[in-house]
């Protein structure tokens, strides 16, 4: 078997692609529908080019999948295989860009010929966002987070409608979309061939896409990221404060919790060069949010997502001499900690997009024919962390060391909230029975839960 | 381990102990008592259940069946005062990844009061320890090394060590053991090592547990494990060795025409010396090494 034909069996052999696939072929038959019957006579409602855009995803992946096998040592070395990544990544782009060009022979208005010339062009312009997609996996260690930029990009490319330009730009300009589709492949094709792009991967840590379930993997990631952090006059002042407490502790499990607090914390204080990030993360959300309608409530409802990576000290090395009654004090201290600034986090978020809001610097957004208008998120959403919180708890003492179904359970469960979001204005049935009801349920399992975990389980990492 | 004095009360107590992984027996009736200011090298290929068998005593698996008491106390209901006076270096060496190793120390030192800053500045200096990089980028054996550092420096009484020099370097290992003779000094510290490398551990225990597939195989003191076998080694004065020499082997025989060298349970050597003139026979005797005892101990 040639080397190009095993790497090629990837494309059928991971089982996560699958999924993907699944995915593509109830996306790909409901896009081309709503293209084909929303474009009435004369098209360009820019719907046409959205599987330019899987073209994207689809480079994304491929190339992922490429750095995945780049990253054994062993595999860059064997003769032959640092020539067969680009041809591989030929192949995929060529194939996916054909299939979603095709769309275009259902153009309306246009005669056989300007079709034939439409398809090429938009074979081209799938090739284009093909390599781009190889470009943003090369440009991380972690490709899967790339894939939460694209609601993003959905955002900006609806505001300018730079879909319909794109899909003008296929019918009227088709040569010239063929010519810059040929240079940037010819350009992609030739850098490709320069080894650096894979070998610097090599043996490096890298998490791929279908790796947010490997926790030997997610947890060798983390590793590589604490070597990058710094302290600073906060981390310190931190650290200054809860060890005061721990040894000044008039009764021993004070000086558990202010351990807690800072071992579940001090983490944060000192990671200065991802805080410029993490604030433009923050006014991408705020800007975002105000559109989402109802839905924007996930403000709150992420506070849940959080909570499930935020590790409880149940599990706790012996470092310190805490026994099962200690870990479980603390874990909920920790808990109620965590669920009030994630709740009050999720209020200065809102409180933003009503600053935003007020400006009126937020204008109108056309999606899909269709007006939305930026509006401020509801702040009586604050109790949500107070449901989510203590239900991400629980699922983590449930799953422990099992990433896999405690993600597909919590992604269940996320997506229940946020559809449930959709059909109900949760945060305007503001009844403070119903409220407590639900917050004291959710905090009465998780205690059970914790208590029978505590109590009764391994304890072991 | 297991013959009490009166004014001896043993540190841990185990009594039938059971454990069962899903239809794995980890441990399968156990009894062990740990007396203080005794090295016991705890002995067990891998899934022995060596570790399961540390794991309660601190509390932090519970029985299935039968009992773990460790300091008087059942050890699921361990508390601070108790768990205080237990250093526990994991087989994992698990730390928190985030601090610097200087600030793990000042951490885990803050729940101490009696922190021994002097022996933390030798620890650090001896093994080389880079108080400003980040635990999460240690190396496997300078994470071991914090390890061990973070469980000694409050001075426990009752020390337990799982597998605490599998990840270091042969000179990183001598400079364990030196430090594990030094701090056996006080005679009031007791400490449990398990360990695959029993070559280090039989420099300094003085008692040996062993272990297979989670049934206890031997609790005894070390010197007596010695001398439960010798290595005998038969050369013929005259002519060749006969077939039958009236010996039981209980390890690997090495037959030459005219010289064997065999295991054997020890006998006195008087005896031996009769048996060997009744052969016509030099008679060599030689004791084993707990490797070599080992090996008996887990196929007899």
């Amino acid at each position: 078997m040639s080397i190009l034909k095993a790497n090629l069996k990837h494309l059928y052999q991971r089982r996560g692609l699958w999924f993907l696939y699944g995915l593509m072929c109830l996306l790909i038959p409901a896009l081309t529908a709503r293209a084909f019957q929303s474009g009435g006579a004369d098209g360009q409602n820019g719907l046409f080019v959205i599987l330019i855009a899987v073209s994207n995803i689809a480079g994304l992946f491929a190339c992922s999948m490429q750095i995945d096998i780049a990253v054994k040592p062993f595999s860059l070395c064997l003769p032959g295989h640092r020539r067969v990544k680009r041809q591989f990544l030929l192949i995929v782009a060529v194939v996916t860009s054909l299939l979603f060009s095709l769309i275009f022979l259902l153009y309306p208005g246009i005669g056989v010929a300007g079709k034939f010339m439409a398809v090429t062009a938009a074979f081209f312009a799938g090739m284009i966002s093909f390599w781009i997609g190889t470009l943003i996996a090369f440009s991380g260690n972690a490709s899967a987070g790339f894939l939460g930029f694209y609601p993003i990009i959905g955002i900006i490319t609806s505001k300018y409608d730079l879909h319909i330009a794109l899909e003008k730009a296929i019918v009227a300009e088709p040569a010239t979309i063929c010519v810059i589709g040929l240079i940037v492949s010819i350009a992609a094709w030739m850098l490709l061939a320069c080894e650096g792009w894979f070998r610097r991967h090599c043996g490096a840590q890298w998490l791929g896409l279908f790796d947010a379930w490997n926790w030997g993997k997610i947890r060798k990631n983390g590793i590589n990221r604490v070597g990058k952090l710094q302290d600073g006059i906060l981390s310190r002042a931190f650290e200054k404060v809860c060890l005061g407490h721990i040894r000044n502790a008039s009764m021993r499990v004070k000086g558990y919790f202010a351990g807690t607090v800072y071992t579940t914390f001090g983490g944060l204080f000192c990671k200065p060069s991802t805080t410029i990030a993490s604030l433009f993360f923050i006014i991408l959300i705020v800007c975002a949010l105000g559109y989402l309608k109802n839905i924007s409530v996930m403000v709150y409802l992420v506070a849940g997502m959080l909570a499930v990576n935020v590790r409880m000290p149940v599990h706790s090395t012996m470092l310190i001499a805490g026994g099962r009654r200690e870990r479980f004090l603390a874990t909920c201290f920790m808990a109620v900690v965590v669920t009030v600034l994630l709740s009050a986090a999720g209020t200065v978020v809102a409180l933003m997009t009503w600053a935003l809001a007020a400006t009126e610097i937020m204008g109108p957004l056309t999606v899909d024919g269709s007006k939305l208008y930026y509006r401020h998120v509801s702040l009586l959403g604050f109790y949500i962390p107070f449901i989510m919180v203590p239900v991400g708890f629980a699922m983590q003492l449930i799953f422990n060391r099992k990433p896999m179904p405690m993600m597909v359970a919590w992604v269940m469960f996320f997506l229940f909230c946020v559809i449930a979001a959709v059909f109900v204005d949760v945060v305007n049935i503001w009844w403070i029975g119903a409220v407590a009801i639900f917050v004291a349920a959710s905090w009465i399992v998780f205690l059970a839960i914790l208590r029978w975990v505590c109590m009764t389980r391994p304890l072991v990492i | 381990m297991n013959i009490k004095t009166d004014n001896e009360v043993a540190m841990v107590q185990i009594r039938g102990l059971e454990k069962r992984f899903g239809k794995t027996v980890a441990l399968a009736g156990v009894d062990i008592d740990v007396q203080p200011g005794r090295i016991i090298g705890l002995l067990g290929a891998n899934g022995s259940g060596k570790s399961t068998l540390l794991r309660h005593m601190v509390g932090l698996y519970i029985e299935d069946a039968g009992q773990c008491r460790t300091f008087g106390t059942e050890a699921r209901n361990l508390g601070p005062d108790q768990l205080g006076r237990i250093g526990y270096v994991h087989q994992d060496g698990e730390l928190l990844d985030w601090m610097t190793v200087a600030q793990h120390i000042r951490y885990v030192s803050a729940y101490y009061p009696n922190w021994d800053k002097q022996l933390e500045d030798e620890f650090i200096k001896d093994f080389d320890i880079p108080l400003k990089a980040r635990v999460g980028t240690l190396s496997p054996g300078k994470r071991q090394q914090l390890a061990i550092l973070l469980a000694i420096g409050f001075g426990p009484e009752l020390l337990i060590l799982d597998e605490p020099a599998a990840g270091l370097d042969p000179i990183a290992r001598s400079r364990f053991l030196d430090l594990l003779l030094s701090l056996i000094q006080d005679p009031n510290r007791t400490i449990i090592i398990s360990s695959h490398i029993l070559s280090d551990v039989e420099k300094v225990i003085d008692h040996a547990v062993i272990l297979r597939e989670g049934i206890l195989l031997r609790d005894c003191s070390f010197d007596d494990l010695r001398e439960g076998f010798c290595k005998i080694r038969l050369s013929s004065l005259d002519g060749d060795l006969p077939e039958e020499l009236g010996f039981e082997a209980v390890g690997p025989v090495q037959r030459s025409d005219k010289q064997v060298v065999l295991t054997i349970a020890a006998q006195p050597a008087q005896q031996l010396n009769i048996k060997a003139a009744q052969l016509n026979c030099g008679i060599e005797v030689e004791t084993l090494s707990l490797d070599e005892i080992y090996r008996i101990v887990v196929t007899l």
